[in-house]
């Protein structure tokens, strides 16, 4: 390769690796819009409340202004008010931090696009939530607790109750109904491993669209082996709220209660104990005394003992569901959540004022619920969410057309989380928190802080050593070092790759492996300086022979980076074989390309008679051997 | 100047098993095993701010009242006094199964049934105040033990699959015996840096298992560049046996050890003196890894390639 074609790449790939890691250091613009269903008062304050926020808190690091545009991309809209917040190293966690505050549109929060990044997919870096700030949960699925719903569900003699049924039928079509309710019961408690990682991915599937209905952006959702799900969300500060609605299991049934029937009476035996039931203080107690009561009073296996709640106020005042009466209902629902179609959403009863969650069943649904309301007309309705009665009201005729409403003394907010829930269903397994991390924002900001000051002051003590040791060749290589740093910098905005602390440790060690490149070609030189060469002639022996011991060691290594990041590694060992992998690549090209151009360079084209390389200046030719061994140590 | 360092082998080689078994020794019988950090045994660590109600001995004395094995220490953190407070994994499912008898208060009080979540609403409700401002947890964790142990397993099957494609690469460019050098040093690296951890009492985290793996990368790399030496001095040297070639590889190398060790040393000491307290562990580990590294490749893996070398000699002339 000639000297020009050298350099030629040299600038090229410099020039690339900086366009690619601009969107990093250069001054980002963001647009934060009010939320468009809000009075034009509102989203006034609304937008107020954003700058204060920043002001407040990123005084430093950000600054604000009042802008009015036309939304980008929407050139017909109309003009609208924006706070435009510029600033360096903008995270996704700041982004999702604006988007929960109240009245902003988390799904209009934009970060102006810069022209490297239309152009050439140049992304901003992305960080691990230890560096960002936010929630990693995982999640498992309970199938213990799916079991005990089934069996109150399907009771266990139910089965043997159709076993018996199917023998004794004659008429074939009965028969055959019997036969599926039987499969389906089997198949309902047949908890292989497929059906097991099946509910999991589609509770998988479930808390995605609940978590892209929150306009989080880039959360990350994925399986975790075959049980378990794993969930990050950078930015997310308040974690309580965001495991409530993730994991919420929400399972909204339709329950037959007959005032007329046993039931009825049932119920009123049951509520003469309702006093001693509510001097119980733990949910245990309160189970084991639900449980007993029946037993007590004979319930058959269809019936169940079930609590109806209303908001009543506390103690405080202040508002809260509390448990008003026993009601006995059929263990059957007649009508789940899953029977409903997608159009579920929160409206207001005009003539009472409350919220209520308007439905439409699916076909098979309104056709089931039409019959059920047809043929238990003057019978109660109870509506269980989360096996809690909220509200019971009397069928006074058929709901046919496939339309209802559930009513239960719900405030805006509980009617749409409750619509969002019965939209996405409820997840086909209960999940369980088994792992959760979280890390404050300005936590976050310090391990960045702390993290890269560290690699700087070792970045500056390699430099200072390497130019110690070696004057002119050291600059060199210190040059071709940070080339180094910029190149892997590159590749990881490339690869989407996310940066974690242990990563930027990675990242300091492939610095020391980086400078051994050079210290490796250096002593090459110096060796072949002081056996009397030229310097002509000691550059072109020292690289022929330094170049093999380096692609050597580092293939070597780089056999561990290919197996540590390949398919078999899991998260951070894979994120670490990476960060190897990346280092080794970009140190074997900035040793053989950028500090060869360099030092060749010196040596053919500049001619210099003696080269700049440690201890003392080599000359032409040694002279004597003890101008050889001013060299250095042997 | 010319040191004759394979007169020493033998020394060196009984040197590092003594070293090493010392080391575990000490780590097994003095400290009956490792330090555990949550990633590897379960449990809950969670991070809050110092004031005046809430610090290290209001904690500690209600930890110990509630009968709940909990440590609080001060971390020292830019942004001000922060406490740290850590649950191990058998406490962890007490706390747990305390939630669910006290589900009904919890849910009520807006808190998810779970261990963790427990221990916030403790510290809010049973040693605060009820007026008293709500505390901001910067930090939260809370893991089962699972993950340690798969990540252990995985850990120890991948550097097996590593180190065994390495062999097999280092027999065919070099030689075998080679092969056997590195790859008994590239062990001997990972024990001796185990042992370190066992004896300083490093918790094992995710940080410190990466922190294992790159001395291997960095090991290998360090003993090749050695071999690499060795190789070109071989040749035309035959007659002399390989003993002296060694020697005079390792001094010809000398300059090379001590720069390349001592610039990677200075990037990663800053790291321990300024980093996180999750990046110092890391740190520490990379800083004793490093100078095994460099030791083994002078005076584990060159002391092998001779003595394979001499003794299959031997046996050609017997």
């Amino acid at each position: 390769m000639s000297a020009q074609v050298r350099f030629f790449l040299i600038l090229t790939v410099v020039g690339l690796s900086i366009a690619l890691i601009w969107p990093n250091l250069g001054e980002r613009t963001i647009r934060v819009h009010a939320s468009e269903a809000l009075s034009p008062e509102k989203r006034e304050e609304a937008l107020q409340r954003a700058e204060k926020y920043v002001t407040q808190n990123y005084a430093a690091k950000y600054t604000t202004a009042r802008k009015t545009a036309k939304p980008i991309g929407n050139e017909k809209a109309a003009e609208e008010t924006f706070v435009s917040i510029t600033g360096k190293f903008v995270q996704t966690a700041f982004l999702n931090e604006l988007g929960r505050l109240e009245g902003i549109d988390p799904d209009r929060i934009l970060l102006e696009p810069m022209w490297v990044e239309e152009k050439l997919k140049a992304k901003p870096f992305k960080l691990g939530l230890d560096l960002q700030g936010g929630m990693n949960l995982v999640l498992e699925g309970d199938f213990k607790k799916l079991k005990e719903t089934l069996e109150r569900q399907y009771p266990p003699d139910m089965l043997a109750g159709l076993k018996k049924q199917l023998e004794t039928e004659t008429d074939a079509e009965k028969k055959k109904n019997i036969s599926n309710k039987i499969a389906e019961i089997n198949s309902a408690f047949d908890f292989t491993p497929q059906r097991k990682k099946q509910d999991v991915e589609g509770a998988l599937e479930i808390m995605r669209s609940r978590i892209d209905a929150r306009g989080v952006s880039e959360p990350l959702i994925r399986m975790q082996g075959e049980e378990r799900i794993e969930i990050s969300l950078p930015g997310v500060a308040n974690p309580d709220q965001a495991k409530k609605l993730i994991a919420s299991t929400a399972r909204v049934a339709y329950h037959i209660h007959d005032p007329a029937g046993e039931a009825g009476r049932l119920t009123q035996e049951a509520n003469r104990e309702f006093g001693e039931y509510l001097k119980l203080t733990t949910e245990f107690q309160r189970q084991e005394f639900i449980r007993k009561l029946e037993t007590k009073l004979k319930f058959p296996k269809t019936l169940g003992l079930y609590l109806s709640y209303d908001k009543r106020p506390n103690a405080k005042g202040v508002s809260e569901l509390t448990a008003t009466e026993f009601l006995a209902l059929d263990n059957q629902p007649v009508l789940t959540g899953d029977q409903m179609s997608r159009n579920v959403y929160a409206t207001v009863d005009p003539e009472r004022g409350n919220y209520l969650v308007s439905f439409e069943l699916t076909a098979a649904g309104a056709d089931t619920f039409g019959k059920v309301t047809t043929e238990n007309k003057g019978k109660l309705i109870a509506i269980l969410i989360d096996n809690k009665i909220r509200s019971a009201p009397r069928i006074n005729e058929p709901i046919l057309g496939g339309r209802g409403q559930i009513s239960g003394s719900f405030s805006a907010q509980e009617a749409n989380d409750l619509a969002l829930i019965i939209k996405e269903g409820a997840l086909p397994v209960p999940m369980a928190i088994v792992e959760e991390r979280s890390v404050g924002p300005t936590l976050g900001q310090e391990a960045i802080d702390s993290g890269l000051k560290a690699i700087l002051i070792g970045l500056v003590l390699v430099v200072l050593y390497m130019i110690a040791y070696y004057h002119a060749s050291g600059v060199i290589a210190s040059f071709a070092l940070v080339i180094n740093l910029l190149l892997m910098s590159a590749v990881f905005a490339l690869m989407d790759f996310t940066i974690t602390l242990p990563g930027l440790a990675g990242v300091v060690l492939t610095m020391g492996m980086a400078v051994d490149s050079n210290v490796i070609i250096y002593e090459r030189i110096r060796e072949e300086l002081r056996r009397g060469k030229s310097v002509k002639l000691a550059v072109a022996a020292g690289f022929e022979r330094a170049t093999l011991t380096i692609i050597d060691s580092n293939l070597t290594t780089l056999i561990a980076a290919i197996i540590l990041a390949s398919k078999l590694g899991v998260g951070p060992i894979k994120g670490f074989g990476v960060t190897l992998f990346v280092g080794i690549v970009t140190t074997l090209f900035t040793a053989l390309i950028v500090t060869r151009a360099f030092v060749e360079w010196l040596a053919y084209s500049v001619e210099v008679k003696s080269l700049s390389i440690g201890f003392g200046k080599h000359r032409k030719a040694g002279k004597t051997p003890a101008a050889a061994l001013r060299g250095g140590k042997v | 100047m010319n040191l004759h360092v394979m007169r020493l082998k033998w020394f060196s080689l009984l040197g590092s098993l003594l070293l090493l078994v010392g080391l575990l020794v000490v780590t097994f019988q003095k400290h009956h095993g490792f330090a555990l950090s949550i990633d590897f045994a379960g449990g809950i660590k969670i991070e809050l701010p110092k004031t005046d109600k809430l610090n290290v001995d209001t904690l500690r004395t209600f930890f110990e009242a509630e009968k709940i094995a909990a440590t609080v220490q001060v971390v020292d953190k830019a942004s001000g006094n922060r406490m740290k407070i850590e649950i191990g994994g058998r406490t962890q499912q007490d706390l747990t199964a305390r939630a669910d008898a006290e589900k009904a208060i919890l849910e009520k009080k807006g808190y998810p049934i779970n261990a963790i979540d427990y221990l916030k609403y403790l510290i809010q409700h049973k040693l605060l105040p009820a007026n008293a401002p709500t505390v901001e947890f910067s930090a939260a964790e809370q893991v089962g033990p699972t993950i340690g142990q798969y990540l252990q397993n995985n850990a120890l099957y991948l550097v097996g699959i590593a180190l065994l494609l390495i062999t097999i690469y280092v027999a065919f460019r070099f030689r075998f015996n080679f092969a056997l050098g590195a790859l008994i040093a590239s062990v001997h690296d990972l024990i001796i840096t185990v042992g370190v951890i066992g004896v300083l009492q490093i918790p094992l985290s995710v940080p410190v298992v990466a922190a294992l793996l790159t001395i291997l990368g960095y090991s290998i790399n360090d003993t090749i560049v050695i071999f690499d030496r060795i190789r070109e001095n071989v040749h035309g040297q035959e007659e002399l046996g390989i003993e002296p070639v060694v020697d005079k590889s390792i001094m010809q190398s000398l300059t090379r050890t001590i720069n390349t060790t001592g610039t990677t040393l200075i990037a990663v000491i800053p790291i321990y003196l300024f980093g996180d307290e999750g990046l110092k562990d890391l740190a520490q580990v990379l800083i004793f890894g490093i100078l095994i590294g460099t030791y083994s490749s002078n005076f584990v893996a060159a002391p092998i390639v001779v003595i394979w070398d001499n003794f299959m000699k031997r046996r050609a002339r017997a």
